[in-house]
């Protein structure tokens, strides 16, 4: 596949900045989310490629093609990528050249240490003016610091498998099992954590001053984002308690996920079911016939309701059995309800609010045209409104010659470094 | 802990790279307000507006939620103003004149019928940053939609993607789309910051949707959808706590990573969180596993050596794994195999975070904080260190009104005269209220 030249001015707030991509799935996410913002991201791999490229979802499983890995490209979009062996001399003096010329750095301890901390004894040497960001799993400081670690770990560690799973109404082989939720939330949670310290550095550094490090671990990131769980022990002594897809919190709670008559879930959320919201309710059962007990005068107490939510959970539970779970969310969000169906990923795909609102980046792969995920605000350009430059994820080394001729390397150069396998 | 300590532990954070930048803020609940408590963390001047008749929700938690809404609103002060009135739209005009960002999550729409549509605010703040936090957005017809972060969270496909096949979902134990929404926009927050002040000018806009920020959850997932083909509704999926289910040959997995055994496992206790996560993502993994395990018969077999073998293989390795994380604690489990080189990790409550995690007891992760009128809790740092220091709010929050006169002061340079009459008059605070 050829390109055209990638090192281009990009659309974005970020627009005009460099940044040096190194190391593992944290740094990853921070890159995809500063390249969205219109910076230049360099993603810097080792010759056998980031260990996303490893991962699967998988493309062209066919025989004779090589594998390609969706997983990486749902997190290297805009990227680009040069292939350096670090680890030997040619290999280091063209990272530094590269740092050289970057506003950003953003390495990544949380994989494996293939630089053998090259990066953090150099960058400052190398450039004074750059941002150094360092991500690590537990913090370099941290007693924990030499332990391994996976995404799994992460979020058992930091608290979200804990809060989430099922309860004690879903009893599995005498027990209610925590569910780490499937996806990459540690490393994209961190990642971007990691870039909101980076800007609050490009801006400090604005303002005349040397820039200071940023580091970000992961663990700490993840434990202090799990909502009500550390402040309902901090302020009152009180563990939450886990409930089958719905908050943790101390003591029961009614459901909330109703099961529909096309076989899909439904989030009907009770919380904040003020006397208005309970009338619209109830008209609504009743025009179904679906009522029940609710009409009775004592549920027009609002501390009465919160007593017999769970009740009036499974009254609710009637009337959405008799519905698809599409009728009963527009028909819900019609009387201010704040329900929604439960949407699997790839029904997200040709949704229409998410093409109303212009969320897709479709761009042309190998595979033919593909919607990526966009970012999740209007109103301010993203790399998404960049012209003539394709954003599509790269190859492994595919930037390598356009980003050492941009370093000032000389064909010659270029050619002796690939030669001894240093690029 | 000592007054020594605490006096360093609450020492201003040294990150102040928003100082002088003035923020009105509108949010409620938790979206919004995590946005702009690190826009306060990092030396931004927030003024939270509310009025007493309808405050944030956030403020009516009780029991022990009571200092979640101070932790959420850390470092910001209270203005109270009647939007409903005529003298209070007119103090907020006033307000927003000098003011360089104008932070919201009403619903869309709410804003407007005040008076102040982004024209207005362009209009009284030529370089303003508009920011507002919603489900699904101001541009679609879906923008009067009202959602919570359960409600985007069913949504984005994150509930589905959670929980173990054939069961009901198993969601997430909390708001993941109110927390992680507030670090994105916070984020595109500071890059229009950025932007604004050394790249060109204002105003900017940014139009936040809970429901966007899920779905960029979803790449992999979205992605192979396209590319294969692959349905989400199959038997295999959600994989409970697996990387792959067994047998799930549409699956590429879900998590960044791939392995077994992979799961989370019963271990000796009888708390809710007497478990332990275990991730074996190599062969050479699998032997150190083995070896912690004391090398059973049953875990030599030969096809075992290999990830194909042993992903075929998950039922029984999970069984066997489960019997024996049963008889030992979750941390003494954690030391063992971390020590082997085996990635573990102890599932962590609230309390465990808090008491018994060395790795953030070490990094003061909850510095204690003395707030007025709710005393000497410990408290959520912003996760990031700057030049070696976490960015640490002040110790003050937002007791409802307690800054009006202050604000009113200091920004638009009332005296003192003027503020009591707009209180007495029932702009800033009910009459008789």
């Amino acid at each position: 596949m050829s390109r055209s030249p990638r090192i281009a001015e990009r659309a974005g707030p970020l627009s005009g900045i460099t940044v040096v991509e190194i190391g593992g799935a944290v740094a990853e996410h921070a890159g995809l989310y500063l390249a969205e913002l219109g910076a230049l991201v360099i993603k810097v791999e080792p010759h056998t490629g980031a260990r996303s490229r490893a991962v699967g979802p998988y493309a062209g499983m066919a025989a004779g093609q090589t594998p390609t890995s969706l997983a990486f490209w749902a997190r290297n979009v805009a990227k680009l990528s040069v292939r350096l062996d670090v680890n030997q001399n040619d290999g280091a003096q063209v990272l530094r050249r590269l740092v050289e010329q970057a506003d950003v750095v953003l390495e990544g301890r949380d994989d494996v240490r293939l630089l053998s901390g090259i990066m953090s004894e150099h960058v400052a040497d190398w450039n004074q003016q750059a941002i150094h960001c360092v991500i690590s799993p537990f913090g370099e400081d941290s007693p924990w610091s030499d332990k391994p670690w996976s995404e799994l770990t992460a979020l058992a560690l930091g608290g979200i498998a804990g809060v989430s799973g099922y309860g004690a109404d879903e009893i599995l082989d005498g027990y209610a099992l925590p569910i780490a939720p499937a996806g990459v939330h540690g490393a994209s949670m961190g990642g971007a954590l990691a870039v909101i310290g980076t800007i609050a550095e490009l801006l400090e550094r604005k303002q005349h001053k040397q820039p200071r490090p940023v580091e970000v671990a992961l663990h700490d990131a993840i434990a202090v984002s799990t909502e009500f769980a550390v402040p309902s022990w901090s302020f009152g002594e009180a563990e939450v308690d886990r409930h089958t897809g719905r908050h943790a919190t101390v003591g029961d709670s009614p459901i909330w996920n109703l099961l529909c008559g096309d076989g899909r879930y439904l989030c009907a959320i009770p919380l904040y079911m003020n006397d208005k919201r309970f009338a619209q309710l109830l008209a609504w059962l009743s025009s179904e016939g679906c009522q029940d007990d609710l009409g009775e005068e004592r549920f027009s107490d609002q501390l009465v309701r919160e007593a017999e939510m769970q009740h009036i959970m499974e009254v609710v539970g009637t009337m959405t059995a008799r519905h698809t779970a599409d009728d009963v969310f527009h028909a819900a969000q019609a009387r201010g309800l704040a329900w929604a169906p439960i949407l699997s990923p790839d029904e997200l795909v040709t949704d229409g609010y998410l093409r109303e609102r212009g969320f897709y980046a479709d761009l042309n792969t190998k595979f033919g045209q593909v919607s990526f995920p966009g970012v999740p605000y209007k109103g301010m350009d993203s790399v998404y409104n960049t012209e003539g430059v394709d954003l599509a994820p790269p190859e492994l080394g595919e930037d390598s010659h356009e980003v050492l001729k941009w370093l000032g390397y000389s064909t010659a150069e270029i050619q002796s470094l690939v030669q001894v396998g240093a690029v | 802990m000592s007054e020594m300590a605490d006096t360093a532990e609450i020492a201003q954070s040294a990150a102040q790279p928003l100082k002088g930048v003035r923020v009105l803020d509108f949010t409620w609940n938790v979206a919004g307000p995590t946005c702009t408590r690190i826009l306060a963390a990092l030396g931004a001047e927030v003024i939270k507006v509310e009025y007493p008749t309808m405050p944030d929700p956030g403020r009516r938690l009780g029991g022990v939620a009571a200092g979640f809404f101070a932790n959420v609103n850390l470092g910001k002060e209270s203005i109270t103003i009647n939007a409903k009135s005529d003298a209070g739209r007119q103090l907020m005009e006033r307000l927003i004149a000098k003011s360089d960002l104008v932070v919201e999550s009403f619903s869309a729409g709410t804003l407007e019928a005040w008076g102040f549509p982004y024209e207005k605010l362009i209009a009284l703040s030529p370089h303003v940053i508009y920011v507002s936090v919603t489900g699904f957005g101001h541009t679609t017809s879906f923008r009067k939609y009202v959602t919570y972060g359960p409600t985007a969270q069913a949504y984005s496909g994150l509930t589905y993607s959670s929980g173990l096949p054939g069961r009901p979902p198993a969601g997430w134990g909390y708001s993941h789309l109110d927390v992680f929404t507030g670090y994105i926009t916070a984020m595109a927050t500071l890059a229009a910051i950025y932007d604004v002040k050394y790249r060109g000018g204002g105003p900017r806009r940014v139009d936040m949707s809970q429901v966007e920020n899920g779905v960029s959850l979803q790449g992999d997932l979205l992605i192979d959808a396209q590319v294969n083909g692959t349905a989400s509704r199959r038997g295999g999926f959600p994989p409970g706590n697996r990387a792959i289910w067994p047998g799930d040959t549409a699956s590429g997995g879900a998590r960044g990573e791939i392995g077994a055994p992979y799961g989370i496992y019963k271990t000796a206790g009888k708390s809710k969180d007497s478990f332990c996560a275990i991730a074996v993502l190599t062969d050479q993994e699998w032997v150190r596993l083995r070896n912690c395990l004391g090398s059973p018969a049953w875990a030599m077999a030969e096809r075992l050596n290999r990830a194909s073998g042993r992903l075929a293989e998950q039922e029984l390795l999970d069984e066997r794994i489960g019997q024996w994380t049963a008889q030992h604690e979750k941390y003494e489990l954690m030391d063992l195999l971390t020590a082997a080189g085996v990635r573990c990790g102890a599932v962590q409550s609230g309390r465990d975070r808090l008491e018994s995690d060395p790795s953030l007891l070490a990094r003061g992760v909850f510095p204690q904080l003395d707030l007025p009128e709710i005393g000497k809790f410990r408290f959520e740092a912003i996760p990031v260190r700057i030049g070696g220091e976490f960015v640490v709010p002040q110790p003050t929050w937002p007791v409802l009104g307690n800054d009006t006169g202050t604000v009113l002061q200091k920004v638009l340079g009332l005296n003192e005269e003027e503020i009591e009459r707009l209180h007495d008059e029932g702009v800033t605070w009910p009459i008789g209220g």
